[in-house]
């Protein structure tokens, strides 16, 4: 598929720091793309230079084809956008500010879409007609997530939008973009720190740290690609060697068991394993988590 | 804010009609004219003795220092409003969407021009609701032209004011901190032509305050410049208000 999202060599240079360097990478028309760093990554940093909040130092972003700075109104009319922290007018009601961020749009929303999703996230009448001063944080991002998604954008760039929800509006929000997924209209950019929603919502994952992209991958090669923890329990002392295989490791071994990290089908494993006192074998598939961790922290 | 900001202002003008007018009925402006100290007829300038009577005492309430000097702070709120969207992280919806960067600038800029304006409006009003319902028969009133004129240069001064404010907003990230460099400059411009009006070492500082092109007791008299004082204070104005479109077109947000 085409590239919606594509960034060039991307930099940031702030003088005393550098907010990213030489990011490139592309987000494909009707994905789900998670964008995934430890704080102060850049994540911010690169969704503000999309939307031309920032203007970069060096390199280029476009969305849907339209220079991000250069032809910022046109890339702008393409996405909706829910930043980190939920900024509001705090003496406007819940409707009120929805219909003023629906008039600066290109589009005006469609009321059907608005009330799905407000009924979805549990906003009903009397919390529209509250002034947003006094609404929860959890009730401000909601009405966070529907002024980003009410007009359908093409492409919607989230900013850590789970945060402050609780378990029900967590996963009304993974049904809503399960939804944009099967719809196919909507491209979504989303950075998390939850990396359980990521796993379980994204196709791809992109990784910052310290300003420049260290891995891009999709959730299938991700998998395919971490190994396997295999503990295999003996009954009886085994002096034999680990197998010799490739893309298994030896982790530890006692008396009782061997542990092995395995990269790649298990069947050689367990052929080698043949004949030998074995009581029980126990396999975990590693983590998002465990891939990103490294990530962070390989150096 | 500005409402009531504008209700005081009114309020004072419709007050200095009842001051006029008590001074006027116990015939103290003879007096006062007669007390007068020559240094200070010679520091306020020829109009001082314009303040010892009915006309001059009304019209004192456009160039008194407090309500010159809160016209303008209305203006400098009101046009920081950028920064302190920027402080608070509102643009990041409003420009997110397809909305030019100038149309943020054309705002707060409409907006700084209209609550000045709204507010030397209400004053006017004040001045001419106290003449018409409190002013003693056979008062003479000050002419609509000279209102008009104090009224006008008010307001430009104002607006030059406003056009800084917006200029710093569009340098800064904190509300307060354009607002309070802005309001501090203000001041010290002020203070600068009071000290240059008064101190002959200092006058060819003069033309650099804004508040030189008001010259309150010589408008008041139809003595004034008008037409250059209004050309000075607008073209600063105008260049002010390209400095802040022009930044802020190119600024990090």
């Amino acid at each position: 598929m085409a590239p919606i999202i594509r960034t060039d060599g991307l930099t940031k240079d702030y003088g005393h720091v550098l907010g990213v360097d030489g990011l490139t990478f592309e987000v494909d028309q009707g994905e789900v793309m998670g964008f995934l760093g430890p704080n102060g990554s850049g994540k911010t940093t690169t969704i503000r230079l999309l939307l031309d909040l920032l203007r970069p130092t060096r390199g280029s972003a476009t969305i849907g084809g339209f220079d991000c700075h250069r032809q910022s109104l046109q890339a702008r009319r393409l996405v909706g956008y829910l930043p980190g922290e939920m900024p509001v007018y705090p003496e406007l009601s819940g409707a009120a500010y929805l219909a003023y961020l629906g008039s600066l749009g290109a589009e005006s929303p469609a009321p059907d879409i608005v009330q799905h999703l407000l009924s979805r996230f549990g906003i009903g009448p009397a919390e529209l007609k509250r002034r947003l001063r006094d609404l929860s944080h959890g009730m401000k991002r909601k009405l966070g997530i529907v002024q980003a998604l009410m007009t359908r954008p093409k492409v919607a760039i989230l900013d850590e939008p789970t945060s402050g929800l609780d378990p029900l509006m967590i996963e009304a929000f993974a049904e809503t973009l399960a939804e944009l997924k099967r719809d196919g209209r909507t491209t979504v950019f989303l950075s998390s720190h939850v990396l359980s929603e990521v796993e379980r919502t994204c196709d791809r994952v992109a990784v910052i740290r310290d300003g420049r992209v260290v891995a891009v991958q999709t959730m299938a090669g991700i998998q395919e690609g971490l190994p396997r923890r295999v503990t295999v329990h003996i009954s009886q002392p085994e002096s034999r060697p680990v197998p010799d295989l490739p893309g298994v490791r030896l982790v530890s071994r006692d008396a009782a068991r061997w542990v092995l990290d395995v990269v790649g089908p298990l069947g050689p494993l367990l052929d080698r394993l043949h004949g030998m006192p074995v009581s029980d074998i126990d396999v975990q598939r590693c983590s998002l988590e465990d891939y990103v961790l490294r990530l962070y922290t390989d150096r | 804010m500005f409402a009531a900001v504008a209700g005081i202002l009114a309020l004072f003008q419709m007050l200095l009609v009842v001051i006029a007018t008590s001074l006027q009925q116990a015939r103290s402006f003879d007096l006062m004219s007669a007390l007068m100290p020559l240094s200070m007829q010679q520091s306020l300038g020829p109009g001082a003795l314009m303040l010892a009577s009915f006309a001059g005492m009304v019209t004192f309430g456009y160039f008194h220092p407090i309500v010159v000097l809160a016209v303008i702070q209305v203006g400098i709120y009101a046009a920081t409003e950028p920064a302190g969207e920027i402080e608070w992280g509102l643009f990041d919806l409003e420009l997110a969407r397809p909305v030019p960067r100038g149309a943020i600038v054309t705002r707060s800029l409409l907006v700084a021009l209209g609550v000045t304006a709204a507010t030397v409006c209400a004053m006017a009003a004040g001045t001419w609701v106290g003449l018409a319902v409190l002013a003693p028969s056979g008062a003479v009133w000050p002419s609509p032209l000279r209102i008009l004129s104090l009224a006008a240069h008010l307001l430009m001064l104002s607006w030059v004011f406003a056009a800084a404010g917006l200029a710093a907003a569009a340098f800064a990230r904190r509300r307060g901190t354009a607002f309070g460099a802005v309001a501090v400059v203000a001041v010290s411009l002020y203070l600068l032509n009071f000290v240059a009006d008064a101190w002959a070492t200092a006058a060819p500082l003069r033309p650099y305050s804004p508040f030189h092109y008001f010259p309150g007791f010589a408008v008041a008299n139809g003595t004034a410049p008008v037409a250059y004082d209004l050309g000075v204070l607008a073209t600063l104005t105008v260049a002010l208000v390209a400095v802040a479109y022009w930044r802020f077109a190119r600024r990090d947000l």
